[in-house]
């Protein structure tokens, strides 16, 4: 068979859908923790009185 | 109270010796104050789609062009007079009959282009586009149905009727408008741009913006906060502020890729070489799957402990309208980074439902940051070749991030195929459980795959809405899904796995359907 070509049999998955014993998932380390708070900072840190989009003509 | 100027109709044939220089600008640009940029790139996208002939009428009884004029003949001083010319471009075998009988998908583009002259002057002193509405660019081609361009995503799109020579016509495509720098500036005419591409709420005008802020000319810009309000009171969108200026390119690259790859719609404010905010609509991208950079140099993101390759690092390039230079340019992502004069400072998205509780590169991190974290201890949930790749592979993921609806997820689901003919059936699907109306899902992909296939291995599903907590992250977390693998929180908050019958890669997810694609 031509592997671009999909082949017709599902494959089975024994057991599909049914749920099993919960995943232990880590958490964050320091320095992650630390790179989100930088990242959150950095990204609301705009002033909303700040004036954009003056006139401006462009001339070629 | 000003005059109307006639405006003789008529209809111009392209053929030689017909220069769009001299028989259209020339004709019909009446201001010297004004540069014709706009109307020489409307023109100019009309000849790249092999334009027949060009109608020209008058536009001055349309309600919105008359309170356009008022306005302007206000604030010059009252008594002007002015002309609102309509040019609607054909591309059509049938160009010089009747209107009747030209096909209704020959219609390239509509322009309404307004002239104006004070009552002291014998010149024009404003010339501008009040309005343009032009399909996205296709190749033309013998058939009558266009291709589309190579590997050039429009995500959104507005449908608008207009009447040409009394007969009705649909143009689909984003909606394009130009500041005449006195009643109006860019910001408006952004506004304009994006809101009335949308068409969520009622037809956007200068003078409907200007009332809403309870503003009036002149204008030195509009503030953020008046750019946020008239977004927030159109209806159906909310403006989401992205501060760049303390942001890596990468970073607000791929804030604004995924604005647009989610469908939806976006203004970028960059400073300029005049130390002037300029704003510009973006709706669409362009995406080189070749490029060199991403993988060679390479182009990570993310913190050191938890690297990824961001799927905005294969986006060469933006689909703008830029007010002053007209529609459909493709801005490069690089054009930001190299010009220290031309940096990106605010992205503004049009967010349907909400401000969600984080910007795509945030979200896009906190995924790398799960990845990294939760594969090691994963690594016995399930022997599939692909999700074992996945496992030890490390640090060469490509995670792409759209904000979307569960409706569309859903159907995602429903129509995803693998690479092997696997489907999902509907019981796996309902084991995703009861997610919330929008959220975020990143794409998990690795290069070879999203370059050469454009498929995924896989999604993880964050919260759209809940307060993002950096020392514990699976307070947001939904579900995950791999090849053969399931991990979804349940009702108690705890994460179960289930095996899933779509066991290798799939399509990636596209908002639109796009044809031609390398």
């Amino acid at each position: 068979m031509n592997k671009n070509e999909p082949s017709d049999t599902r494959r089975e998955v024994p057991g599909a859908g049914t749920p099993r014993k919960p995943v232990e998932l880590p958490r964050p380390t320091q320095d992650q923790q630390n790179y989100l708070e930088e990242m959150k900072r950095a990204v609301e840190r705009y002033d909303p009185a700040e004036i954009v989009g003056g006139p401006r003509i462009a001339r070629s | 109270m000003w005059s109307d100027l006639p405006t003789i109709e008529k209809c111009l044939d392209c053929r030689p010796p017909f220069s769009f220089y001299f028989d259209l600008i020339g004709a019909y640009w009446k201001s010297d104050a004004a540069s014709p940029a706009s109307l020489h790139r409307l023109c100019t996208l009309a000849r790249k789609q092999w334009v027949t002939h060009v109608l020209v009428e008058s536009a001055v009884q349309r309600a919105d062009v008359r309170e356009e004029i008022d306005a302007l003949d206000q604030w010059r001083g009252g008594g002007g007079s002015a002309e609102a010319v309509a040019l609607s471009f054909f591309a059509s075998e049938r160009a010089a009959g009747e209107i009747a009988d030209v096909e209704e998908t020959s219609i390239i583009g509509h322009v309404v282009l307004i002239n104006y002259r004070a009552a002291t002057d014998s010149r024009f002193s404003d010339s501008y586009i009040y309005e343009g509405l032009f399909r996205a660019p296709s190749l033309p081609n013998s058939a009558s149905t266009p291709q589309s361009l190579l590997n050039n995503f429009v995500c959104c799109e507005g449908r608008f009727d207009r009447k040409i020579k009394g007969r009705d016509f649909v143009v689909r495509g984003v909606y394009y408008c130009q500041q005449n720098g006195q009643t109006h500036v860019c910001a408006h005419a952004s506004l304009r741009m994006t809101l009335n591409t949308l068409g969520t709420g009622a037809f956007v005008t200068n003078a409907s913006i200007n009332s809403l802020l309870a503003i009036k000319p002149p204008f030195s810009g509009l503030s953020i906060s008046q750019i946020q309000t008239a977004i927030n009171a159109y209806g159906g969108v909310t403006a989401c502020v992205a501060d760049c200026t303390n942001l890596s390119a990468a970073t607000y690259l791929s804030i604004l890729s995924s604005i647009v790859e989610s469908g939806h719609i976006a203004l970028l404010i960059f400073s300029t070489a005049q130390n002037i905010q300029h704003v510009v609509a973006v709706f669409g991208h362009t995406r080189n799957s070749d490029e060199w950079h991403p993988q060679a140099v390479p182009a990570y993101a993310g913190p050191q402990s938890a690297r990824y390759y961001p799927g905005s690092a294969w986006i060469d390039h933006f689909l703008i309208h830029d007010d002053n230079f007209g529609p459909y340019y493709s801005l490069s992502s690089r054009a930001l980074e190299v010009d220290p004069q031309v940096k990106a400072q605010f992205i503004i998205a049009l967010h349907p439902d909400g401000v969600p509780n984080m910007v795509a590169s945030y979200a896009e991190t906190i995924a790398a940051i799960m990845l990294t974290n939760w594969f090691p201890s994963l690594g016995s949930l399930s022997s599939n070749r692909w999700y074992q790749y996945m496992i030890k592979n490390k640090s060469s993921y490509v995670l792409r991030t759209i904000l979307i609806a569960r409706s569309t997820y859903t159907e995602h689901l429903r129509n995803m195929k693998d690479h092997d003919g696997n489907a999902n059936d509907p019981s796996e699907i309902a084991n995703f459980g009861a997610l919330p109306e929008r959220f975020w899902m990143i794409e998990i992909s690795v290069p070879y795959l999203f370059t050469g296939n454009r498929t995924k291995l896989g999604e993880l599903l964050l919260d759209a809405q809940q307060a993002v907590n950096p020392a514990d992250l699976n307070g947001i977390f939904l579900a995950m899904r791999l090849p053969g693998l399931l991990l979804v929180k349940d009702a108690a908050g705890d994460v179960q796995h289930r095996d899933l019958g779509v066991c290798a890669h799939v399509p990636m997810f596209q908002c639109r359907v796009h044809d031609q694609v390398w």
